[in-house]
């Protein structure tokens, strides 16, 4: 299965200015696994040592919020993934 | 009656006067408490046009229907006045945690109002039912930490509550705020200040009441789901860890670290300030919640020796980014010793750290020198140099005094300094660089937001609470929604969007939960706006909606925005900093935003909201709200 992640602009240091990357899998976990074998330095920047996404990531799935338990959320071939850092308060 | 005290408390310093009476029916059900309550008693009460330091200030402190349950994060807390720093005027408020509100509300108050000078020192004394003006000339001059003590030794109680203002607010310093459990505090626009000029030094609470529950079963249920949500949530195990401060890290991989004055939103050395680094480094003492909230997201820390050997409660991102990046010091031991000298003096570290910032960029460009401020060298990076800066501030001394006035009267003193202001309506933007890689829709809440430019109050991040179905129907399409996030360049939909984010932080910030929960990142997916609802309704007894919620917050929206219109505020005080305008290219992607995709942003915001092109709400909009008594005051049409 192909899906497509975007990649934000502050992010595509990660990913040697890519703006966009296919990967497979068939759950958010499996496609973001696969944009790190790709990227390896992108890891740091989307997840926690114990392989669970840094709590200020969002990730959409077709636009749509894949909150709560989004490493669990299947995808299906076409599927466009889009990572968000969450900033607020203070 | 449930949910609400239901009574408010009007006290007269010049008189030394204290008046209680009801809160009306029509005033809790279209304001509910905190925010909106204070917010309306400022448009009604207020004369247009004062000086906000003068006795015709009024100043209050509003708690909502939930302080004192068992709802989660039901401890806040609402500071209320005329701000001393808006230009030409404007309101101020602030938002605090701790568990001032909970006392206050167990003794049976929603809301305080003061109003007049007093001729002398005081302090007001509630004990329950008995309620007094107190003398306070022994706590003239004190810190908020001795003031605690020696009010908690005059009053033999030390589980009563104090909510007071450090020798900074005596001093009439413009970015002070009001300090509950000592280091809790809200307030922009020098809030602290207006106390001061009150000669009023404090509140100090016994509250031994309850409140009632309108449908106690179906409230509880609602609260130990939220409970149980929240205590598995992952999320929520690592904000115990962090706090706020976890922020920074975010902030700097996406460019929105403001640095140097926001010169920039990329600090080189980010790293040494994170939570990790105050880990790694054994600062973190213990970690402490506010009432009615297990996450206990503040810290307690302890630099044990060195120059910057000290201890205090709240190594928050507010406190970090502007006392660290934004004066290029990377000193995580230096800064919480800032910080907790801004919490003993009663200064804002928002604010102060911008001030003191904006008079750093001033050194940079050659507008100061060693004899303008007293020998102080304000290079970038220059910790020692804010230490010596900040009690001078505080106490008004030699180049202190100058910077005490905040940046954009300070800059009426510095021939050329323009060009380092960063303030909108006279406030100094905080926390977040506008503009970078993250969403346009963060300037426009800058420009727009009644208090000047503030990151509470909206914008920043998508809202999550606000819900795609929610979000679908006011942007029109599915598509609008998508671009939220996939396009967070795109002007298009953000001014709708943000009225709807400035809406719901509106009614958050008058039912007085937690600021998580305004931004929209409270991690319990369940507690959407369906959910916040039945939570008011089973609380107070009194049906309301989601959409009941969101109107109450557009009406507080709306007659926030007409305050700012009496006191003379228009369309051109809607702007950025010129400097956030142009459109150029940062270490972590695009930043600023050209003027005229701004104002078109604004028209559709403008628009959204039902207001004309100057910005002013319509008599239909303001009939929709059951503001049309208002119209003729700001020249409705």
């Amino acid at each position: 299965m192909s899906i497509k992640i975007d990649i934000p602009s502050y992010l595509q240091p990660f990913t040697d200015g890519r703006e966009a990357i296919e990967v497979n899998g068939s759950t958010v976990s499996e496609c973001l696994n696969h944009l790190v074998r790709q990227f390896p330095d992108v890891e740091k920047v989307l997840l926690a040592e114990n392989g669970e996404l840094l709590e200020d990531i969002g990730i959409y799935v077709n636009g749509e919020d894949a909150y709560p338990d989004e490493l669990a959320k299947p995808v299906r071939d076409g599927d466009e993934l889009y990572v968000l850092y969450m900033i607020a308060g203070g | 009656m449930y949910g609400w005290a239901g009574q408010r408390l009007r006290v007269y310093l010049s008189e030394g006067r204290i008046v209680k009476e009801p809160l009306s029916e029509e005033v809790r059900l279209n304001y509910l408490g905190g925010r909106g309550l204070n917010s309306k008693v400022l448009f009604d009460e207020l004369k247009p046009g004062i000086d906000p330091l003068s006795p015709d200030n009024i100043f209050m402190v509003g708690g909502g229907p939930v302080n004192g349950t068992a709802a989660l994060a039901s401890a806040r807390w609402t500071v209320t006045t005329k701000s001393t720093v808006a230009v030409p005027g404007g309101l101020a408020d602030g938002n605090g945690g701790g568990d001032f509100a909970t006392k206050m509300k167990f003794a049976g108050y929603d809301q305080i109002v003061f109003y007049g000078r007093s001729p002398e020192p005081v302090y007001l004394w509630i004990d329950d039912d008995h309620v007094e003006l107190r003398d306070a000339s022994h706590l003239w001059g004190k810190t908020n930490a001795e003031t605690n003590k020696l009010l908690w030794e005059e009053l033999g109680d030390r589980e009563v509550r104090v909510l007071s203002i450090g020798p900074a607010g005596e001093n009439l310093v413009r970015m002070t705020k009001v300090f509950s459990n000592i280091t809790r505090s809200g307030g922009k626009g020098g809030i602290g200040a207006v106390m001061g000029s009150k000669n009023f030094k404090a509140i100090a609470v016994r509250g031994t009441g309850s409140v009632k529950i309108g449908k106690p079963s179906e409230f509880f249920q609602i609260v130990k789901d939220s409970y149980a949500t929240k205590m598995t949530s992952p999320r929520t195990l690592k904000s115990m860890e962090t706090g706020t401060l976890s922020t920074l890290r975010g902030a700097a991989i996406v460019g929105a670290l403001s640095t140097r004055n926001a010169q920039s939103g990329y600090f080189e050395g980010w790293e040494k300030l994170t939570s990790e680094a105050f880990h790694e480094a054994g600062y973190q003492v213990k970690h402490r919640g506010c009432s009615a909230c297990p996450v206990s997201c503040s810290h307690y820390y302890r630099v044990k020796e060195g120059p910057y050997a000290c201890h205090g409660e709240s190594n928050e991102y507010g406190t970090t980014y502007p006392l660290g990046p934004k004066c290029g010091i990377d000193n995580l031991a230096a800064i919480l010793k800032m910080g907790t000298m801004c919490d003993q003096l009663g200064l804002d570290t928002h604010s102060t750290g911008a001030v003191v910032c904006f008079a750093m960029h001033c050194w940079q460009e050659g507008l100061l020198t060693l004899k303008d401020t007293d020998g102080i060298d304000l290079s970038w990076g220059n910790a020692d140099a804010v230490i010596e800066l900040l009690p001078k501030i505080a106490n008004r001394e030699g180049f202190g005094n100058i910077l005490a006035e905040g940046s954009f009267r300070a800059s009426a003193e510095i021939k050329g300094s323009e060009v380092c202001l960063k303030v909108v309506k006279g406030q100094e933007v905080s926390a977040y660089y506008p503009g970078p890689a993250n969403n346009v829709a963060q300037g426009l809440a800058y420009a727009t937001a009644t208090r000047g430019a503030d990151h509470l109050r909206g914008g920043v991040s998508p809202n999550r609470k606000l819900g795609t179905p929610h979000l679908e129907e006011n942007l029109g399409s599915r598509e609008a929604v998508v671009r939220l996030t996939r396009d967070p360049r795109s002007i298009e939909g953000k001014g709708a969007y943000l009225a709807l984010d400035q809406n719901f932080r509106g009614f958050i910030n008058s039912l007085e939960l937690c600021t998580s929960l305004a931004n929209g990142m409270d991690d319990d997916p369940e507690l959407n706006l369906v959910k916040l609802a039945q939570l008011v309704s089973t609380a107070t007894g009194v049906e309301m909606s989601g959409d009941d919620l969101m109107k109450i917050g557009e009406r507080i929206s709306n007659l926030e925005k007409a305050f700012n219109i009496r006191e003379g505020m228009s369309r051109k005080d809607d702007i950025l900093p010129k400097p956030f305008l142009v459109e150029g290219e940062g270490p972590k992607g695009p930043i600023g935003l050209d003027e005229g995709k701004f104002q078109t942003m604004l028209d559709e915001y403008y628009q959204f909201r039902g207001w004309d092109q100057e910005g002013i709400p319509t008599r239909k909009k303001l009939e929709e709200l059951g503001l049309s008594d208002i119209a003729e005051q700001i020249g409705a049409i």
